[in-house]
């Protein structure tokens, strides 16, 4: 979608005046006699037809900049306060001064050397507070921001912000993100309501999310967004979201068009911890390793709909097997939610937030018992090949800094229908993982080849040469911290 | 009631400039306005058709005579039958060709379709003014579709003020 070209002040001014000249005169004679063009006198259901098939907000703010009856017959776009916020942010982390650049080791690995005629390749961090900032400055927030976040119910401090410049206003959280786009939730301050957004900073496009308001503005705090993938293809847009709630585990919106959503409560959907988008199908895979995919066709009216499930890779294993999964794994979250799922149930189960594990598997070290381990599973794909990153990080209880302990990395093999470890290399690709986005990207300059780049401890693992760097001390959250790359 | 085939019920439609036009029933219920008038009794003769003239009026009887096949003899709605894919590719690609046309034509047929209540061709022409604005600045939609500006300047830049970046 090509946006519009930038407006240098001379070239307004001029066109002000311009404008001037000719709206008065015109202004004069409208009273009297209908505007000439045919355009203008368009009926309503038309012009509200064409306003819904603008899901970009720039879009819908230039259409009802058009004419007068233009703007007079459509509903008012959704307004988006935070944008100047979020630009201004974006501009602080993106742009930083010159003496603000102590780049620490994980900074240069993501960030090629800056080239000055264009833009430098490098993913950013993004909190779902703000971008992460990397001069050192931390935003402080709560792990894993569900739908509370604006109700001040919270009993632990939601957060606390040191640096305003690279943070979102307080009713503005980041639930995820693809490539250059990020998934933003807007909550409304007194009823609660939520909006969602597709941002990207890089083109400034936003897209509103109607369809997903309606399904799910209005959940519980309880609800959350766990991963949102987006598929661009010129004029067109899918987003698939993976979600907490077990009557809505997953949903597609094509933007603008529609939405599609499972059975509730059905299988595999609500076994699914991690997807991944490659062309028409959507693989999952459980927490068990099993491996589906979904296929999403598309009818006339360009709404999706799944056919043709495959179960690709079966686990052997039937201590894990998936049914299990949801009511063993219920008590892992934190403390006050534990008391609000414990306080009523019945009514969680029928409303369905929070009834899908987050996908990681905790458990207590046996010589350490003070200490955490967690399983985390990632699924992405490389060069065309379905990869699952396998990893048990360590939380020390005596010390802030966590840790890998065990990491193992694995190629979906259709025809074997097994997961086959990867020993080699990444064929010269680098990963960068985390539980919201992972990509595979080609490496070059100071991307290391064959290297996974671990969002969370800043660790990088070279799994050709087998070595590993060491974690660092930062406030970049496992669960919800995402990356976002510049288009390339 | 004007009949030609066996079996096959034919309706006239008349346009305002005098031009009489022959259609199948079946072709001519792809307009809901028309079917209406059909299932109320109300087409015993021709009907005419206000405000569209014998050029449209040819142009959207050949759209609903392509589309009248994947929709089958009853006329249910689009939605409800599942046309074969290879079938929906081509209609997309004569669809693709009988927008081409100027804006005006493209206009007029816009208001037929919202006249007429045709969904299919409703769809088609509004997301061809989709496209047009999507792709293009406020000034460049303003010249493709001959509108003419009627905001006052303040009131244009009060507008633009408030949705500042969606004019970057």
């Amino acid at each position: 979608m090509a946006s519009p070209p930038p407006w240098s002040d001379d070239l307004l001014g001029l066109l002000v005046a311009v404008l001037d000249a000719v709206c008065s005169s015109i202004w004069r004679s409208v009273a009297s006699q209908p505007p000439s063009s045919p355009w203008s006198e368009l009926p309503d259901e038309i012009l509200n037809l064409v306003m819904a098939g603008l899901p970009n907000l720039a879009d819908r703010a230039r259409f009802q900049l058009v004419c007068r009856s233009w703007r007079a017959s459509a509903p008012p776009p959704p307004q988006v306060p935070w944008m100047r916020t979020v630009l201004r942010s974006w501009q602080a982390v993106s742009c930083p001064p010159p003496r603000q650049r102590p780049w620490k080791w994980i900074d240069s690995a993501c960030r090629r050397p800056s080239v000055p005629s264009r833009l430098p390749q490098r993913p950013w961090i993004v909190l779902p507070g703000g971008f992460y900032n990397h001069d050192g400055i931390y935003t402080y927030i709560r792990e894993c921001t569900g739908h509370g976040f604006a109700t001040g119910k919270q009993e632990c401090t939601p957060f606390k912000r040191s640096n305003i410049n690279s943070s979102f206003p307080d009713s503005l959280r980041c639930v995820g993100s693809t490539d250059g786009w990020l998934a933003l939730d807007y909550a409304d301050d007194k009823n609660k309501i939520h909006t969602y957004f597709l941002h990207n900073p890089f083109s400034k496009e936003v897209v509103a999310l109607p369809e997903l308001d309606a399904i799910v503005g209005n959940s519980s705090e309880l609800f959350q967004i766990r991963k949102v993938l987006i598929r661009s293809t010129p004029g067109d847009q899918l987003v698939v979201i993976m979600t907490n709630n077990w009557n809505y585990p997953i949903i597609l919106i094509p933007p603008g068009k529609g939405a599609w959503l499972p059975r509730p409560q059905a299988t595999p959907f609500i076994n699914i911890i991690d997807i991944v988008l490659l062309g028409n199908r959507l693989y999952g895979i459980t927490q068990a390793e099993d491996l589906f995919s979904l296929n999403v066709s598309f009818n006339a009216d360009g709404i999706p709909t799944v056919t043709n499930i495959k179960h690709h890779i079966r686990s052997g294993d039937a201590d894990s097997s998936v049914e299990s999964d949801l009511d063993e794994d219920q008590h892992h979250y934190c403390e006050n939610e534990e008391d609000r799922l414990q306080g009523n149930l019945y009514e969680l189960r029928t409303i369905g937030d929070n009834m899908i594990n987050d996908g990681i598997l905790w458990d207590e070290m046996p010589y350490a018992p003070n200490d955490h381990l967690a399983t985390f599973w990632y699924l992405l794909e490389s060069c065309g090949k379905l990869i699952m990153v396998k990893r048990q990080l360590q939380f020390p209880k005596c010390c802030y800094v966590k840790f890998t302990r065990k990491l193992e990395v694995f190629e979906a093999d259709f025809s074997a229908r097994t997961w086959l470890p990867v020993s080699g290399g990444l064929g010269g690709q680098a990963l960068f993982i985390s539980k919201r986005f992972s990509k595979s990207v080609s490496a070059f300059g100071e991307r290391e080849e064959d290297a996974i780049y671990f969002i969370d401890t800043g660790e990088v693992f070279n799994i050709k040469s087998k070595t590993q760097s060491r974690p660092v001390e930062r406030s970049v959250d496992s669960r919800c911290s995402t990356w976002i790359f510049p288009p390339s | 009631m004007a009949t030609r085939e066996a079996g096959k019920k034919m309706i006239m439609l008349k346009s305002p400039d005098g031009m009489e036009f022959e259609v199948e029933e079946a072709v001519a219920m792809e307009s809901q306005t028309i079917r209406k008038m059909i299932e109320d009794d109300c087409a015993d003769t021709a009907i005419l058709i206000p405000n569209i003239n014998s050029k449209i009026l040819s142009r959207v009887i050949e759209y609903c005579n392509k589309h009248v096949p994947t929709t089958g003899a009853t006329g249910a709605a689009a939605s409800d039958t599942v046309a074969p894919a290879a079938l929906a590719e081509d209609l997309k690609i004569w669809d693709a060709e009988f927008i081409k046309v100027n804006r005006a034509t493209r206009f007029n047929l816009i208001q037929a379709a919202s006249y007429l209540n045709i969904k299919g061709l409703l769809d088609l022409t509004s997301q061809t003014t989709i496209d047009t604005i999507s792709d293009n600045s406020l000034e460049e939609i303003r010249s493709f579709l001959s509108t003419k500006n009627d905001y006052l300047p303040e009131e244009e830049q009060t507008i633009r003020r408030e949705n500042q970046w969606a004019f970057q």
